[in-house]
């Protein structure tokens, strides 16, 4: 049942606009949070207890020089970071919400659109996001941008195979590739975090260097390689450049709790979109937590981790997955 | 030299060899050993070893010697206080009794920072001092002269000033008063310092004791910079050290030349420099408006309306140079007014003439001669003289030149018969008439001085860098032209023209006027247009002293007008020529041309005298035609005087007095007593001035300074 | 490179997760001020003697000795009529640059009269650059905002000649 063009309209308006209040919002908790892990207090002047702070940072970004490099490629530079954030926030319309309601006369689904095959649609996204950050770096016209943006690009490739890996235990346990189906499957049957174990545990790791955080966030880091990708964007760009960032990390989230956690799934069921956001508030800490705990890891280290210990795992994962599905 | 011309002495175990009679400091040095001295000054004299700092033990003697009185004979052991123990507890006690008295005054002492005592103290003296009861004390600081003060406590009686007073300049104004504990340094009857030469006890004082008046609490030797040039105020050209700070010169110290001037400055080099910030300077292009006065232009619009008058001048413009241009600005206005704009005639105060390039020789050979006719005196030449006859040097007066000259050519002269079988003999002149010098060399030629290498004359020009502007507005274009008439528009170039009464009545004749001066009160009120001039301390560039040798002048500070060459140089496109605004540029033109092709970064700190060349010596002019009655006036320029002196007010009290030199008899015959005041009249003007009876003086002749001399001229008629 | 034991790092996270519930050490300047030490170097003061004459007579030392030479001193003659100091001269220009002091206290210890001190202020922050060359008068003056200073008997220090004798 698709809901009405309008409705659809609706929904992916709410949506946008939860996920970048979401987004700015998350800013303010990761900066709050890896505070009190480090035994201070992080923003609390602006506003009280400094909720107003991604509002001063946003009228910041908006108010500095966004310059423009002589010698960059314009079209490129500047569809760059646009492209980025576009894949990421597209990658949210098929994530589902709830179980769909009943609102005055009309059925809402739970999502802007069911797609029979919404996963794929979702890595196919996520690749492209990829192309964001590398002709971002290449159309700056400078090398650090161009070192950061081949090893970012590089990085997010070999993390991205684990990535699909891992879910395809998932995928053999759910038996679609609807997300709506897999959801359905785990509030009819379990939550597939128990058997997918290893599965979640890769795809985690493999999440979180997709999505460039610490402690894989080597190509990005100051004293590593300058800026990275985004040396050379400052001003609103940088901030969209950074909002594709943090959204990748939210779409991420979504998709681990509505893989593994059972999604919208929660005691009451009409009440779906805020298990949700329970559940991916917890996943979001876990990210701000490895971000405060774990130390960088070399860029060699990195690869090595994501070619020879992730894929192996994902792989097996996959395997037996399949013969216990099978057999059982 | 051969092994058997040289002693072998050894210090601090080092053996040396040097030429007998070298004194021991220099002979210390040559081993690397330092001793340490304050009265010791080669320069004054024979050393007199009055403050013991030099103390040290020779091998032979009982008592500890003066390191500065003995000279090195051949096998003398000498151990300084880097090896001797009683040495250097000799040197640390001379250094604790001249510190006894001497008060605590460093921070407020003009010399710290730059002070012998503080260095040697901090070298070789004590670390504390045990002196606990009050010092002696005196009145102070005591103005000896308008330019300099004198601080009795800080005088630690090393006797530089005096001997330089006695023995250098030989005015005895400074001397040492009283004996023993009670000496002090002073003048007669607390008299103001009045000589030419007093500033050098300045530099010579190794303490704060005689300081100079303009630079105190100026700065201190950490805040400043100093910039290596040559003094541009008169022919000389001693080579100075502009101290600046903050972008001003705050004074003027010798760089010492040993060929030129030996260290020593005169007064006017020393103090002058304060006319860069006179009142009046002009900064700005003025342009004269009818009945109003001047209006401020910009320089655009300023060079545009030169360019304007030059053009309607059309090639009938006479440019009048005032002998302290740079060759470099001569040049530059040579190729714009000759090669561009087809004016051939320039006008300077003075002929100059190559003629004496064949007796060329540096300055200091005036000490080493032997025979000295000396027409006229002329500043730092005035103490190579005096060395000259201190050495036993026969020093003569000839009176008036060109007389002098013909005298002296006749075989039968005594005086030439000696000139010509002198091997050391220099001939000195100074005076309006010298035609550049030809007249001189003309003589020179006749007395056979061509074949003596140490044999030579110098003529002391009146402005100073004369000579280098001649042949530089000579090298600028190869074609002639006739004298303009009537004059279409008159270039008037530096103050000193700009002063100038025959300059004046040029541009009575000009139909129009153009002056590039610094000064105010000198060009504004006649010029139809005025440029900004600058100073010698604000160019750079090259001078031609009296001796033909090429000197470098470096800018000290920034003027507040644009050098010369700059707006020459964007003059000069207007009219199709091509002038380098930078100096170097220009002068790799001319010295192409006149100077062999040396380059501009050769010229160097310490410039050498180029060798002698031959040159076409003319013949001595015949006896003119008796002038008529009356006596001959000579206007000469005294060493204080011009446009720079008078806007300084330290110096104001060394200016000549309004007076008229007269020789005895011809004041005899007019019943003129010394002192009283005359009446010089001459074709309708008259003046009246004190009258001053100068023995040296020839008859019929009398002499007015410049500046109070007036519009007179020629013959004169005085009267009581 | 020696390995480690997994299990510590699962252990890090247990110390990022309890220091979320520990109170944070920061001090909340500006509502809270540490107090200073009492030799605690700040912004410079030109200092009087009790007779109103300054006691600084423009000799310089503390301009050579400044490291980042940043102190400018034209000095001047004290005439019968305007006598500033107690000395034959007086700082007619004193001009510090507090965008170049290092505060380093070498213009303290190199003056002989004991006329600049480092006092214990270090407020200044300024909207311009020019306002930061101190002048005369700003650095004669009583500081604007006094800034705590801990109690001397905390500390071991020994009171400077300057604070006891004029």
């Amino acid at each position: 049942m698709t809901d009405p063009w309008w409705i659809s309209l609706i929904k992916a308006f709410l949506i946008i606009n939860l996920l970048l209040l979401l987004f700015a919002y998350m800013t303010w908790v990761e900066r709050k949070v890896l505070a009190r892990m480090q035994l201070r207090y992080g923003p609390n002047r602006v506003g009280p207890f400094g909720l107003l702070q991604p509002i001063a940072d946003l009228i910041k970004l908006i108010r500095k020089e966004s310059f423009f490099p002589a010698s960059a490629v314009d079209v490129l530079y500047i569809a760059a970071p646009v492209f980025s954030s576009f894949t990421a926030l597209a990658a949210f319309s098929v994530i589902p919400f709830g179980p769909g309601w009943h609102i005055w006369k009309w059925n809402v689904s739970g999502e802007v659109a069911n797609l029979p095959i919404a996963l794929v649609v979702i890595f196919a996204l996520s690749s492209l996001g990829i192309y964001g950050f590398i002709v971002g770096g290449w159309a700056s016209d400078s090398k650090y941008a161009l070192l950061g943006s081949m090893r970012t690009c590089a990085q997010m490739v070999s993390y991205e195979v684990s990535l699909t890996f891992a879910v395809l235990g998932v995928v053999l346990m759910g038996q679609s590739l609807s997300l709506v189906d897999i959801v359905q499957k785990q509030a009819s049957t379990f939550w597939f975090f128990g058997p997918q174990f290893v599965g979640l545990v890769v795809f985690f790791v493999a999440g979180v260097a997709e999505t460039n955080r610490p402690p894989f966030d080597l190509p990005e880091a100051d004293t590593e390689l300058v800026a990275g990708y985004h040396t050379e964007y400052s001003g609103m760009r940088f901030g969209l450049f950074q909002m594709g960032e943090y959204v990748n990390m939210i779409t991420l989230s979504a998709l681990a709790v509505t893989l593994f956690f059972g999604g919208w799934y929660g005691p009451w069921a009409p009440l779906g979109p805020l298990w949700f956001l329970l559940k991916l508030f917890v996943i979001l800490f876990l990210f701000l937590w490895l971000r405060a705990t774990l130390p960088r890891l070399r860029y060699d280290q990195l690869m090595r981790v994501g070619w020879k210990v992730l894929l192996p795992a994902a792989t097996i994962n996959a395997v037996v997955t399949a013969a216990l599905v099978v057999a059982l | 030299m051969s092994a058997t011309e040289l002693v072998t002495v050894t210090v601090d175990g080092r053996e040396v060899h040097v030429p007998p009679g070298t004194g021991l400091v220099e002979t210390a040095l040559a081993a690397g050993v330092e001793i340490p001295v304050f009265c010791y000054e080669p320069r004054l004299g024979a050393a007199v070893g009055a403050c013991r700092m030099c103390l040290c033990e020779i091998e032979g003697m009982p008592k500890l010697q003066a390191a500065c009185t003995l000279t090195a004979t051949n096998g003398m052991i000498v151990r300084t206080a880097q090896t001797s123990e009683r040495a250097a507890e000799g040197q640390e006690a001379t250094l604790e009794f001249i510190l006894v008295n001497h008060p605590l005054d460093c921070p407020v002492c003009d010399k710290g920072g730059e002070c012998p005592l503080q260095d040697l103290t901090f070298r070789w003296g004590p670390g504390n001092t045990r002196m606990t009861f009050p010092k002696r004390t005196f009145e102070k600081p005591i103005p000896i002269s308008p330019a300099i003060a004198l601080d009795r406590e800080r005088c630690i009686l090393c006797y530089r000033c005096t001997r330089f007073s006695e023995s250098v300049a030989e005015d005895g104004q400074l001397v040492a008063l009283n004996r023993g504990a009670e000496s002090v340094i002073a003048t007669f009857e607390d008299e103001p310092y009045l000589a030419p030469f007093s500033g050098n006890v300045i530099e010579l004082c190794p303490v704060g004791a005689l300081t100079s008046t303009q630079y105190r609490f100026e700065a201190r030797p950490w805040e400043i910079q100093n910039v290596p040039t040559v003094c541009g105020l008169c022919p000389v050209g001693c080579n100075i050290q502009a101290t600046t700070r903050e972008g001003k010169v705050k004074r003027i110290l010798s760089r010492n030349h040993p060929e030129v001037d030996e260290g020593w400055l005169c007064d006017k080099g020393r103090f002058a420099f304060t006319h860069l910030r006179a009142r009046d300077r002009i900064a700005d292009p003025l342009r004269r408006v009818r009945r109003r006065g001047f209006d401020v232009l910009s320089w655009d619009d300023a060079l545009g309306e030169a360019a304007e008058l030059l053009m309607q001048a059309q090639g009938r413009i006479v440019t009048a140079l005032s002998g302290s241009e740079t060759v470099e600005q001569a040049y530059a206005l040579g190729r714009l007014m000759r090669a561009g704009l087809g004016a051939h005639t320039g006008v300077l105060p003075e002929e100059t003439s190559p003629a004496l390039d064949a007796f060329r020789l540096p300055l200091s050979a005036i000490r080493d001669a032997e025979l000295e006719p000396v027409a006229e005196r002329a500043p730092i030449v005035e103490l190579w003289v005096k060395a000259a006859r201190r050495q036993g040097a026969q020093v003569e007066q000839a009176g008036d030149a060109l007389e002098g000259c013909r005298r002296l050519a006749d075989k039968r002269n005594a005086l030439g018969k000696s000139l010509r079988e002198s091997e050391r003999a220099i001939l000195i002149w100074s005076g309006e008439e010298g035609a550049g010098g030809a007249h001189l060399a003309a003589l020179a030629k006749e007395l056979g001085f061509a074949g003596k290498p140490a044999s030579g004359a110098f003529h002391l020009p009146c402005t100073p860098n004369g000579r280098g502007i001649a042949d530089a507005w000579a090298a600028a274009s190869d074609d002639e032209g006739p004298n303009p008439e009537p004059i279409g528009l008159l270039f008037v170039s530096g103050d000193e023209a700009a002063a100038d009464p025959n300059v004046r009545a040029l541009a009575e004749r000009a139909e129009r006027v153009i002056v590039n001066a610094m000064f105010q009160g000198l060009a504004v009120g006649w010029a139809d247009l005025v440029l900004p001039g600058t100073s010698y301390l604000e160019r750079d560039g090259t001078y031609v002293n009296l001796e033909g040798r090429l000197q470098r002048l470096r800018r000290a500070v920034i003027p507040p007008a644009p050098d010369e060459l700059a707006w020459i140089s964007k003059l000069a496109e207007r009219f199709a020529v091509e002038v380098s605004p930078h100096a170097s540029a220009v002068f790799a033109e001319v010295s192409e041309r006149i100077y062999d092709g040396l380059p501009f970064g050769e010229v160097g700190e310490e410039a050498p005298l180029r060798t002698r060349s031959e040159a076409p010596a003319p013949q001595l002019p015949s006896e003119p035609a008796a002038e008529g009655k009356g006596l001959r006036l000579v206007r000469y320029r005294p060493l204080f005087s011009g446009p720079a002196v008078e806007r300084v007010p330290e110096l104001q009290f060394q200016r000549p007095a309004p007076e008229v030199e007269l020789s005895p008899g011809d004041a005899g015959r007019r019943g003129i007593a010394p002192g009283e005041t005359v009446t010089v009249t001459h074709n309708g003007t008259s003046l009246q001035l004190r009258a001053r009876i100068t023995k040296s003086l020839r008859e019929g002749i009398v002499r007015i300074a410049a500046e109070h001399a007036g519009e007179l001229g020629g013959t004169v008629e005085v009267a009581k | 490179m020696a390995r480690g034991n997994p299990i510590d790092s699962v252990k890090g996270f247990g110390v990022t997760f309890k220091q979320i519930f520990k109170k944070p050490i920061t001090q909340q300047y500006p509502e809270y001020k540490r107090p200073v030490y009492p030799r605690f170097r700040g912004r410079h003061r030109l200092h009087v003697h009790e007779n109103g004459l300054e006691k600084c007579v423009g000799c310089s030392l503390c301009a050579a000795a400044c490291p980042a030479d940043c102190i400018r001193v034209v000095a001047a003659e004290n005439t019968a009529d305007n006598r500033v100091s107690a000395g034959e001269r007086y700082a007619r220009i004193y001009e510090i640059n507090m965008s170049r002091c290092i505060f380093c206290g070498y213009c303290e210890l190199a003056c002989p009269f004991d006329a600049i001190t480092l006092g214990n202020e270090y407020e200044i922050s300024e909207y311009s650059r020019d306002d930061l060359i101190y002048t005369k008068d700003m650095l004669l003056a009583e500081p604007i905002k006094k800034v705590p200073v801990a109690d001397r008997d905390l500390y071991d220090t020994p009171i400077p000649y300057y604070q006891e004798h004029s």
